[in-house]
């Protein structure tokens, strides 16, 4: 029986967290194999979080839904590039939806388009660090109050030039122009900004 | 720490927040090229803390027929295109050429397409009007339980993970403590056999799994709501935990083996 002092019990969590990101990457293998029910399964995992972040960048919740639906079937197309030693599922996922999102904004006000958000779309070019990151939609999904919270004790403005970049697509020099502060300053609040929540989520998120 | 990791760190922000361009993008990628391990390092940890950073805007469910509309656009991808069709037209047709079948084949399968897609619309409509009017008496139902207990001066909100028996499955526990309600919504569970349910447990410190309640599930393609009345009486600062387990129809006495939804809580 699993009482709450059995060590199944206590193991629980990390058993949880090791066994979700792997079924990630099955469904993912099986959505290379064609396999319509995992796409289905991986859509019921994400769709909540993919169009959370879709709708924080896109206002229009038509734009939202067509660039949900831009993103899945990437995923349906692209599954068999996927290498887990390159990534995992959660960080595929968000950026190419931010990329998408982002770009789609861009495309109604702006005429270029940044060769980088098209590069970290696809999963071979990410960063061989990625792997470290055991990142998936259940945990995010659990961790979205800590994180919110965390964010919140960051400097104002720091939270501001990281949320003008990451949720509106703006450039530093944009960033520095729309805030009228010199663009070392966004630069350095950028930088103090993201160490300062990778410094609070080790400590908050550590085993 | 060197200028260069210095650097690296300052662009790598930026890179990360999507937020480098011309010159200083060049200048990152190379970096990166080159990057030692101590810079691989920063780029890690830096990259680990914006990739949370969608998890600080609040989840939020698509429209019912977004999934549906994909799930058509993937079959659509997933056809593969005829070869050399037009000779076998001209076949049918007696026609000597394929462009004389192209455009008689073209016509009647556009006149074909316009009829058949009016009435499948037409059909469509009623269908898709009649659905909506039940989900959307069976969504104000749940809407109601729900801000009821949203109402409460003390409310608790829990995530239960998919376990070992449907890690695909996820719910959420929706507590009003003050008046000992709860509503569980569930999603993605299998549906059970007619001689068992699903039980919810409640953990707690120092003493044996409390049953919450037995249910069934008939209806896999929805999400399921459940409304409890006398929601637990274990004192809810001992709460450590939630499970949902697959047990005999008139519930166990202790959860058995087949794990479902879980969550770890601290309140």
């Amino acid at each position: 029986m699993p009482g709450p002092a059995s060590k199944r019990y206590r193991d629980w969590r990390t058993d949880v967290q090791a066994r979700t990101s792997s079924v990630e990457v099955e469904l993912l293998e099986a959505i290379a194999r064609g396999s319509e029910e995992a796409l289905s399964r991986l859509y019921d995992r994400y769709s909540r979080l993919v169009y959370g972040l879709i709708r924080a960048i896109l206002k229009d919740p038509r734009d939202a839904e067509e660039i949900l639906q831009e993103v899945f079937l990437q995923i349906w197309k692209d599954a068999g590039r996927f290498d887990r030693r390159k990534g995992n599922v959660y960080s595929w996922l968000v950026t190419l939806a931010r990329s998408r999102a982002i770009d789609r904004t861009r495309s109604k006000n702006y005429t270029r388009r940044r060769e980088m958000e098209t590069t970290l779309a696809h999963p071979e070019d990410q960063s061989a660090a990625s792997q470290t990151s055991q990142l998936d939609a259940v945990l995010m999904i659990e961790r979205a109050d800590t994180v919110r919270g965390l964010l919140a004790r960051i400097p104002s403005e720091q939270q501001k030039v990281m949320r003008l970049a990451y949720f509106l697509g703006h450039t530093q020099s944009e960033i520095a122009s729309q805030l009228a502060i010199p663009l070392g300053t966004v630069k350095t609040r950028m930088r103090q900004g993201l160490m300062a929540l990778h410094g609070m989520l080790a400590q908050e998120l550590k085993p | 720490m060197s200028n260069r990791h210095d650097r690296f760190q300052e662009l790598c922000s930026a890179w990360l927040l999507g937020a480098l361009e011309g010159e200083e993008l060049r200048e990152f990628e190379g970096l990166l090229e080159q990057a030692d391990p101590e810079m691989l390092k920063a780029f890690g940890e830096l990259e680990h803390a914006a990739l949370h950073l969608p998890a600080t805007v609040p989840l939020q469910d698509p429209p019912s027929r977004a999934k549906e509309r994909l799930m058509e656009a993937v079959r659509s991808a997933s056809t593969e295109p005829r070869q050399d069709w037009t000779t076998t037209v001209a076949a049918w047709f007696g026609l000597d050429r394929p462009r004389t079948a192209l455009a008689v084949t073209g016509t009647l399968f556009a006149l074909l397409v316009g009829l058949g897609l009016a009435a499948v619309l037409m059909l469509r409509a009623f269908e898709d009007a009649e659905e909506r009017v039940a989900v959307l008496a069976g969504k104000l139902e749940r809407g109601d339980q729900v801000l009821e207990i949203l109402q409460s001066k003390e409310v608790e909100v829990v995530l239960l993970n998919g376990l070992d028996a449907s890690p695909q499955g996820y719910g959420k526990l929706i507590w009003d403590t003050e008046n000992s309600v709860a509503v569980l919504q569930i999603t993605n569970l299998p549906p059970v056999p007619a001689d068992r349910r699903y039980q919810l447990w409640v953990y707690a410190d120092d003493t044996k799994p409390m049953s919450a309640g037995v249910f069934a599930l008939n209806d896999p393609e929805h999400e399921a709501f459940f409304h409890f009345e006398n929601f637990t009486s274990v004192e809810k600062n001992t709460i450590n935990g939630f499970l949902i387990t697959l047990e005999q129809e008139d519930g166990a006495s202790e959860p058995g083996d087949e794990w479902y939804l879980g969550a770890y809580v601290s309140f």
